[in-house]
Parts: C-alpha cells; structure tokens; sequence
C-alpha cells in the first residue's frame, strides 16, 4: 500500500517537473537567451490553462488539439505583447510584462460567464486522439517525451542561426542593428517560441489536475521559474532542465517537516526568492551557464 | 556625377542648445578612402550616428544613390554602411567564430528554418573569414569568447567583421585608438587591401598620421561645421583647421 | 454626485500620487525598480497592526514606532543588500530581478505571519461621514488629502527649489558626471531611501486605513504606482504626481459605467493605451534614444 502511494507521489513529482520544465525553457528562450526580462509568462499560462480547460469542456476536443491550440493562442499573444512593449529599456519592459500578468488574473476573476471566476473550473476532462483510457502513468510518459522533444527544440534552436541572432541581440542591440538585423522582428519571435511553451505549461496543467482557478498557476511561479533558470545558469537548456528539477524536487523534502500548509505556501516562496539572490550574489553564472549577466 | 555614392545636403543635428552638425554638406566618391577629422565634440560621431540611422536629424538630406535614405529604418540603413563604434562593440558572450558568422546572412534565421540547419552549412563562410584572416595576418582564436580577447584583438575582430559584411560604403569611428603599432600596422593594411578591392571609406580619427598616410580626402570638422576639406596635405596645412584642431598658428 | 466623484478621485489621486513619486523618484535617482515598493507600504501598515494589537502602546506611539521600523527598513535594504550589489558593478539586470525577489520575499513573509484575511486597523477616532457640497466624505478621506497633498508639494519644493533636490536631480540626469562633480552618491542614496521610506510608510499606512490590510495589496500599489509614473511621464519625477490624480479621476469615473471590481483592469487599459499611444507620458521629455558611441 505504502508503496503504490510512494509510487504514485514519484508519479506525480515527475509530471509537475515535466510541465514547469518548459515554463523553464519559455524564460530560458526570452530571458536567457535573447535578454529580454520577459515576465509575462505565468500570465500565458494562466490564459492557455483556462483555454485548453473551455475547448476540452465546450469544444469538446481532445487533448492534442486544446494542447496545440492554446499553445499557439500563447504564442500569438506572446508576440503581440513583445511588439506592444518593446518601444521600453529593460525595466519599465519588465513592468509592462509583468502586468500582463495581472490584466489575465483580472479577466479570470471576474468573466464570470465564461471563466466562473474565482471558483474555477473543474472537471477538465483528459480525452486524448492517442490513447485511452488515461492513466497517471501513461500522462507521464506523454508528458515526458513532449518535454524531451521540447528541450530537443530548443536546442536546436540555440545552436542555429536563429539561436544566434537571439544571443547576439542579448549582448548588443545596437551592434545587432547595425549589422542589419531586424531586432525588432527577432524579439517578437523569440517572444513567439517563448509564449508557445508558456501556453504547453498552462494546458499541461489544466488537464492534469482537471480543475483550475485564476491562482493555480500564474503569479505565484514566477519567483519558482525565475530560481530555476538562475539557478543553472541563465542561458543553458541543461541548467534549466538542472535547476528545475532541483528546485521541484528539494521542496517536497519540506513536507515532511509538518509545516502546516498555509506556512508551508508562502515559506517556499520565500525560499524561492532567497535562493535567487543568493545565486546572482556569490554565483550569477548559476550551475552551467557561461553568460556574465 | 556617377561615381558619387553619397549625397549630404545641409545636414543639421541640434540637441538642445547645442548644435551638433550645422548645416553639413559632402559629397562622397565611390572607391576612395575618406577621413574625417576634427576636435572632440565637433560633430564626427554624430555625423555616423545619423547616418546608421540611430539619430534623427533636425534638417536636410541624405542621399545615396537616388535612394533618400532618411526613410530607411536603422537596420535596412546597414546594407548600406557597415559601421564601426568608438567603443568597440562585439558580441561579448559568443565565440569569435560566432562573431564572424554574424556578419553573413544566413537563410536560417527564420522560425521556419532553422530545424533544418546543419553545421556544414557555414563551413564555407568560416574558410571565407580564415582566408581574409590570413591575407590580414591576424590571427583570433575562433573559440574564443569575444569577451576574453584583448583590445587590439577585440578591434581587429569588430574591423573584420564590418568588412566582412557586404556593404558599399565602411563608416569607420576611431579604428586605431589606443591600439600598439603592430595592430595599427595591419589595420592600415586591411584598409588598402579594400581599397584595392573597390571599396568606399570613411574614417574618423584623431591620429592625424594616420589619417594622413591613409585617406585619399580629407573633411575637416569643428562645432558641427565644416571647416575645410582637400587632399590631406592641403587640409593639414588650412589655418583654420591648424587653429581649431590641431592648435599651431603656423603652417608646417 | 459630481461633487461625489471630485472626492473620490482626490482621495484615490492622493493616495497614487504619493506612491507614483516615491517610486519614481528611486526609479529616476537610483535607477533601481522598485518593485517592492508597495510592499515596503504594507508592511509599514502591518506593523502599524501588529503594534497596536500588542496593546501596550498608544495610538500615536504605535505609528511613530511603525514610521521608525519602516524607514529603518527601507533604509537597510539600501544599505546591506542594493549597495553590496552596487559595488559588484551589478547590471541593471541583476537589480531588477533583485527588487523582484526582495519584493516577493516581503509579500509572502507578511503572508505567513499575518495569514491571507483581511484586516482592519482599528482607528482612534471615529470615522465620521461628513457632507462637503453634497459628498460624502469620511475623517479618512480627509486625512489621506491632507496628508499627501502637503507632502507632495513638500516633496516638489525639495526637488526644485533645495540644494539637497540639486543633488538628486544631478543623480537623475547624469550620475556619472555628478559623481565626478563630487557628489557623495551613497549619502544621497542614503538619504533618497529615507525619504522614500517616509513616503511609503504614509502611503501605506492611509491605505489602510481607508481599505483594510491584506498582503497581496503591495504589489497592487506598486502596479498602480507604475501606472501613475506612466501617465505623467516616467523621466520627470513630480510628473506621477499629476500622473496620480489623473489615474485616480478615470478610475472614479470608470465605476460610473463599469461595475466595481473592475477598477484595477481599467487602470491597466489606461496603461497600455498611453503605453501605445503616449509613451513618453503626458510631462515626459524624451524616450531615450540608444545612441551608439
């Protein structure tokens, strides 16, 4: 009996690692790779969660599609949104970004027609084109190998030409500029690729746990994603991978301290944002990253 | 009239009280070296600016060809130039080898195609770039990273990048500054070689000799004017120019 | 009933003017985004309430002693956390994710102490309802008016017209040759972050009162501060004063047409179409162009 629940408690760990694991590559592709502080992605999540959640009630599609599609509206989304805000420097871009996050928590609250507000939405059914019935293990496996396929992408995006160009704008815009690059175009696009997997997270998610609300996923992962990537290494797919999973799995270690949940909430966060700062104070390079911020 | 590459006409630049270029008028030839001096201040590297597109100026025109390019955007405006900066500008985080590459467009720059990249694809750009390396007799390390180099080599790397790109007319901002005689030398070198090969220069620097030895033109700056502009020895030899610039009161 | 909005909208205007100026001014002097600069605000209230929950002090007492921890606060961030990254020449980067951490550190410590319910801070005075030409205003009310609206112009006459404001304008305009000048910039800093705190101990503090405590509010304020310094002009720092008001006045009008809760998203709406349309704010000078040297 034990067992089976310790199994099932890997299970679960292991698809909540696959699923932040591209929130990880969305900031890895904007904030690491092209420089851009990008913080609107738990916002693109959030808004791909409820998304996928009404084309699997209302549609109802399958799982690949509500997937695909809310990614693709995140993407979408994403761009414009870099579009929007790229006139700004680096801080007030944050800021902007930062409250796209909250226009969507809005919207979430208080649509109530569509979105029921803040009671959420559940029963989010998992009916997928491949395979039925669906079990915990077979959402694993899925998950896992679109993880895989996704960290494959986004390497070889990092070591194409494209990937280039991102990185270079990250060191040097205006050198960027000058060697007639078209910035402004590369960032909506790196804005693009991010927003995609920002949206794969939120649907991931809503399918997995079959019931979400305006604060399952979205702010509060922030400081989580933001830890991860700093943490191995802004810039590298295996730090982000790395960091991921460290920081997914180390935290669980706290529950079995017997914190009472509403500490144990607000604690991780704080521990969170402790480890960012310690890692950007004595090492910014993280665990495999080579970019001097 | 047909091998006049660039047209400025009454090119102003003011930045709040103070006028930066006042009034500029130059006429640009295909094929020479053109060198471009004056005092700090005088209007030199907002001339370039305005050129790459980075400032826009208050009054007047600018030509290329029968293309006023005052309406293309700073990134069309490189196909045109290939600039240098004052402060060298590389991609401090990418490998040397990286650095050059950039200089080619490639055709997988694009979400469409860059799944489809091999590396082998770029093998003959990076024989292009050894070659020229060599003709210049530099040598880089194509794996180092830009930011460990040293400061000539960091010059060198930005100076063959901007050849290397394809481009009709090379803006040059200080390219020997504060660089040792050896590094000068092959600077120099790799400006006679294009020069040789058709190209068209413009070059701001303080190193008089430099420009002298180097420049087929010379056009003289002070306070966003221009003073004076001839074959180097008529413009070292102007009074204006000894007297704003170069500080004697008597001609050589 | 216009008489009722021209209330409203000075209340709202004094509380966002207040908190767009403190966070603009360590925008524009220490260049550092203060995301946590809301936070700063509740914590000085939630000092405030935890002070006068122990009993043992009196009213006034309390709010000096919640002035002291503020500033002292405030201070020390500068002191131990912003000028230890200062002194690593930390990018512009490094500092923006810095005050997110800090920011989010704050909101979930207060979280964890004080729990996710909202609370009251229980008032010396009774707070009437008076009528002023046909509005109804409260003691509060009038206290947040009378309050920001002196310190603000306090704050302006500092700027502008005092030896200390020549300084802080010089760190504005041009830090590098103000340093050169003989400047002593960490005294300034020093001395912007204590007036800052000042501002966010008032600010926070009459929030309070007016609109109970909960922890989530400071990144609320923040936003709102943002959003103030946008409008006005995010360059000129007493601009988000006016900035402030302005905010204030279309968010009372909005809940004319509009129901209640969605005040906040129309702030933001009003963000992006002066972010689309007005970027450099109504007093702003210059979108600072990257000039390549």
């Amino acid at each position: 009996m034990i067992e089976a629940e310790l199994l099932n408690y890997i299970i679960h760990i292991l698809i909540i690692f696959f699923i932040f694991t591209f929130f990880s590559l969305s900031a890895t592709i904007s904030i690491g790779l092209t420089g851009l502080f990008n913080l609107s992605f738990p916002g693109l999540a959030l808004f791909s969660a409820y998304c996928s959640a009404l084309l699997a009630i209302h549609g109802p599609l399958p799982f690949e599609i509500c997937l695909f599609a809310s990614s693709v509206a995140s993407a979408i989304i994403g761009y414009f949104l870099s579009a929007i805000s790229n006139r700004f420097k680096g801080d007030y871009y944050a800021l902007v970004t930062f409250g796209f996050n909250y226009v969507v928590l809005t919207v979430c609250l208080n649509w109530e027609s569509l979105t029921n507000g803040a009671l959420g939405i559940t029963n989010i059914p998992f009916e997928s084109l491949l395979i039925s019935p669906m079990t915990p293990l077979k959402i694993l496996t899925v998950y896992g190998c679109l993880c895989i396929f996704s960290i494959w992408f986004s390497l070889k995006l990092k070591r194409s030409p494209l990937g280039r160009c991102l990185m270079a704008i990250r060191d040097d815009e205006v050198a960027m500029i000058s060697i007639g690059r078209n910035v402004f175009l590369l960032k909506n696009l790196s804005a693009f690729v991010s927003g995609f997997f920002s949206g794969s997270v939120g649907a991931l998610y809503a399918h997995y746990i079959s019931y979400i609300d305006p604060f399952s996923v979205g702010l509060h992962d922030l400081v989580f994603v933001l830890a991860s990537v700093f943490l191995g290494g802004l810039g590298s797919l295996k730090g982000a991978v790395a960091g991921t999973f460290i920081l997914t799995s180390i935290p669980e270690l706290l529950r079995f301290l017997e914190i009472p949940p509403s500490v144990l909430g607000p604690l991780r966060q704080m521990i969170y944002a402790v480890i960012l700062v310690i890692i950007i104070w004595l090492k910014p390079k993280g665990i495999f990253g080579r970019v001097v911020v | 009239m047909d091998d006049i590459l660039l047209r400025i006409k009454g090119l102003t630049k003011r930045f709040g009280g103070v006028v930066a270029l006042n009034n500029f008028s130059i006429e640009i030839k295909k094929g020479l070296i053109y060198g471009l001096i004056g005092p700090n201040g005088a209007g030199k590297t907002t001339l370039f600016n305005v050129l790459s597109g980075f400032l826009d100026p208050d009054e007047g025109q600018i030509r290329f060809l029968n293309t006023d390019i005052l309406k293309l955007k700073p990134f069309e405006r490189a196909n045109i130039f290939s600039r240098s900066f004052q402060l060298t500008r590389n991609f401090l985080n990418l490998t040397v080898q990286d650095n050059l590459l950039l200089s080619f467009r490639s055709n997988y720059e694009s979400i469409l195609s860059f799944i489809f990249f091999k590396y082998e694809e770029e093998k003959e750009l990076l024989k292009q770039s050894s070659s020229f390396l060599r003709e210049l007799d530099v040598s880089l390390d194509f794996r180092a990273l830009a930011r460990d180099l040293s400061y000539g080599q960091s010059k060198l790397l930005e100076m063959v990048r901007c050849v290397l790109r394809p481009h009709q007319i090379l803006l040059l901002d200080e390219p020997v500054a504060g660089v040792n005689p050896e590094t000068r030398k092959k600077i120099n070198h790799m400006l006679k070689l294009q020069k040789e090969k058709g190209d068209t220069i413009i070059l701001i620097e303080h190193d008089i000799n430099f420009v002298m030895t180097c420049s087929d033109y010379v056009f003289a700056l002070a306070e966003g004017k221009l003073i004076a502009q001839g074959s180097p020895l008529e413009v070292r030899n102007n009074p204006q120019v000894l007297k704003s610039y170069l500080g004697e009161t008597e001609s050589v | 009933m216009f008489s009722q909005l021209i209330v409203n909208s000075l209340v709202s205007g004094g509380l966002y003017a207040t908190l767009g100026f403190g966070f603009s001014l360590i925008l524009n002097a220490v260049k550092i985004l203060p995301f946590f600069f809301g936070a700063l605000g509740i914590i000085s209230a939630y000092s405030l309430y935890w002070l006068l929950e122990l009993g043992r002090f009196s009213f006034i007492t309390c709010l000096l002693l919640s002035a002291l921890v503020t500033i002292c606060f405030t201070v020390s961030l500068n002191q131990f956390l912003f000028k230890v990254f200062r002194q690593k020449k930390a990018s512009e980067f490094v500092m923006l994710v810095l005050g997110l951490a800090i920011g989010i550190f704050l909101e979930n410590l207060l979280l964890m102490l004080f729990g996710p319910d909202v609370k009251t801070i229980p008032l010396p005075f009774e707070n009437q309802n008076i009528q002023i030409f046909g509005a109804h205003v409260t003691f509060v009310q009038i206290l947040i008016f009378a309050i920001s609206l002196p310190l603000l112009v306090a704050s302006v006459y500092l700027i502008y017209f005092t030896y200390l404001g020549i300084i802080v304008r010089s760190l504005i305009e041009e830090p590098q040759t103000a340093e050169i000048l003989g400047v002593n910039k960490e005294r300034a800093f020093f001395l912007i972050f204590l007036v800052c705190g000042l501002i966010a101990f008032l600010s926070g503090v009459l929030y309070a009162f007016e609109y109970n405590l909960e922890p989530f509010v400071g990144v609320n304020l923040t936003i709102k501060a943002f959003i103030s310094a946008i409008i006005g002009g995010k360059d000129v720092v007493p601009a988000s004063i006016a900035g402030g008001f302005i905010l204030g006045t279309i968010e009372n009008v909005s809940t004319y047409y509009l129901p209640a809760s969605y005040k906040d998203g129309v702030s933001f709406i009003v963000m992006f179409i002066f972010l689309l349309f007005r970027p450099k704010g109504i007093f702003g000078t210059r979108l600072r162009q990257e000039t390549a040297g």
